[in-house]
């Protein structure tokens, strides 16, 4: 019973953090990222207005989200670049962190 | 009167369900891989799994807020810190992945709306999500070598009220 209110906390904090959040959509970042978007169909659709007689090849289909190269990820990206490289950084930083908060020397030469 | 403390969960057990948290956070990382149909439903289940894990520590994280404005180990109130913020960047990935879902919202009968905005914060922040994951479980690997290295017993967050 306590593991499920406690749960129930978590979820409210959860839904709150996600109602806050939603608000960045009426930032002016997301307006400009809005109209950029705007303006790239409106430059689309002229073009092939403007192209519409002229006998071309059809352009190659378009995927239905224009997804960054970030979405393409692979195992290795994810476990070494991402995860790995922060992770192990992380690492010799607590080590230097812990060994000057024991006052021992560092190793090797001086 | 305080409220009773339910049944520690064994460390043991705490340590197999971070192994399922990451494993199917990685995957779930991975669209391209392992498809958007996969992707989808993993990550909303992962909010399940993140909610469990917090529940797990929920002692940790209770006693550490309580103690933020007082005196604090310096590497206790960065990973304090850290969550904080590793919280707020999931609850982000998960919401903007909800609003350009392809396959799962659709599935239940909502409208798919492509939204540019929210498709750039999502891979913003799934990236972000990414790297700091890395430095939080770098930041608690002494724990899990620690426990992989012991017989599983009772809970040591209960009994000597160390860090998760």
């Amino acid at each position: 019973m306590t593991h499920l209110f406690r749960a129930l906390c978590i979820a409210m904090a959860l839904f709150a953090v996600a109602l806050v959040l939603l608000q960045l959509e009426r930032t002016p970042w997301a307006e400009r990222v809005h109209l950029n978007t705007l303006a790239g169909q409106l430059a689309r659709l002229k073009y092939e207005h403007a192209h519409a007689s002229v006998k071309a090849a059809p352009p190659p289909p378009r995927r239905p989200i224009n997804l960054s190269g970030r979405y393409e990820r692979s195992l290795v990206e994810v476990l070494i670049l991402e995860m790995g490289l922060p992770g192990a950084a992380t690492l010799g930083i607590l080590a230097l962190a812990r060994r000057k908060r024991r006052g021992t020397p560092p190793a090797g030469p001086r | 009167m305080a409220a009773p403390s339910p049944a520690p969960v064994s460390d043991s057990f705490k340590l197999r369900w971070d192994a399922l948290l990451f494993v199917a956070f990685v995957f779930s990382a991975m669209p391209h891989a392992t498809g958007v149909f996969f992707h989808e439903w993993t990550s909303l289940a992962l909010v399940a799994v993140v909610v469990t894990h917090l529940v797990f520590n929920w002692s940790w994280i209770i006693r550490t807020t309580r103690q933020v404005f007082s005196r604090l180990p310096a590497e206790v109130r960065f990973n304090h810190i850290w969550d904080a913020l590793l919280f707020v960047l999931f609850v982000l990935t998960i919401l903007s992945g909800l609003l350009v879902s392809q396959q799962a919202l659709p599935s239940m009968g909502l409208p798919w709306v492509p939204s540019r905005f929210w498709m750039v914060l999502h891979n913003m922040s799934a990236t972000g999500l990414t790297v700091m994951i890395g430095v939080h479980i770098a930041m608690h690997l002494g724990w899990v070598w620690t426990r992989l290295r012991r017989k599983p017993g009772p809970a040591m967050d209960a009994a000597k009220g160390e860090e998760p």
